[in-house]
């Protein structure tokens, strides 16, 4: 398959991988299968920075402030390499109009708003959980997990 | 001319330290001027650290919450 995915759903396997959190079934196996190559996936430009910080900041957590940041960007790295190393990924980036356009968005939070954007530049089917932010619509056709 | 400065406890523990820090690492004494300007960009490295901290829990409550409806609604089981 070929979808364009949520951000929420690579966070959420982040952090089972970096905390051994639960996350849903169907989450985790779409996870495993896109590791294994079976979909072509896009995701926001914006997604892999907004992994990446996150990993960190949740490592610095785990770990405690007072080790060094060196520490906690190395974990952060080696667990982004296990998400994005594998798999058939690529980002989608927005021009400063289509920016624009998500800023002016009544119906999106920023953040969805952005994904909103990249989503219809691809084949338009949206795999996310977050159903009750966006909706099936004419321009996008929602892959729910659920 | 001398002037009198307030500190809280926890600041003026952390000037402190940052004193005897200065003493035993590098063998000289700092002047509390020094001193509290460290203590100062320290507080202010913690509080950066401790928002950024604080911006994932924010996602991993946001996540935890969607989890636990689509656990409630019976769509999906945790793994």
């Amino acid at each position: 398959m070929k979808f364009f995915l949520d951000k929420d759903i690579i966070m959420r396997y982040g952090r089972k991988l970096l905390l051994d959190h639960r996350m849903p079934k169907k989450q985790f196996e779409l996870m495993k299968e896109i590791q294994e190559g079976k979909h072509k996936v896009w995701i926001s430009n914006n997604t892999p920075f907004a992994v990446l910080n996150y990993l960190k900041y949740r490592a610095q957590d785990k770990h405690g402030l007072d080790k060094p940041e060196e520490e906690a960007d190395k974990i952060a790295k080696e667990y982004y390499g296990k998400i994005f190393k594998q798999g058939n990924w690529e980002t989608i980036n927005l021009t400063m109009k289509e920016y624009q356009k998500a800023s002016q968005d009544q119906e999106h939070h920023w953040e969805d708003a952005v994904q909103y954007q990249c989503a219809l530049k691809t084949n338009k089917k949206f795999c996310t959980d977050n159903i009750k932010d966006f909706k099936d619509d004419e321009e996008i056709e929602l892959m729910t997990l659920r | 001319m001398s002037k009198t400065v307030r500190l809280k406890d926890e600041t003026y523990e952390k000037v402190m330290d940052i004193v005897s820090t200065l003493q035993l690492k590098e063998k000289r004494k700092a002047t509390i001027d020094e001193a509290v300007r460290l203590a100062i960009e320290e507080f202010e490295e913690d509080k950066s650290k401790k928002a950024k901290i604080a911006w994932a829990r924010s996602v991993d409550n946001r996540l935890d919450a969607k989890d636990r409806e689509i656990v409630e609604n019976g769509e999906d089981i945790l793994v």
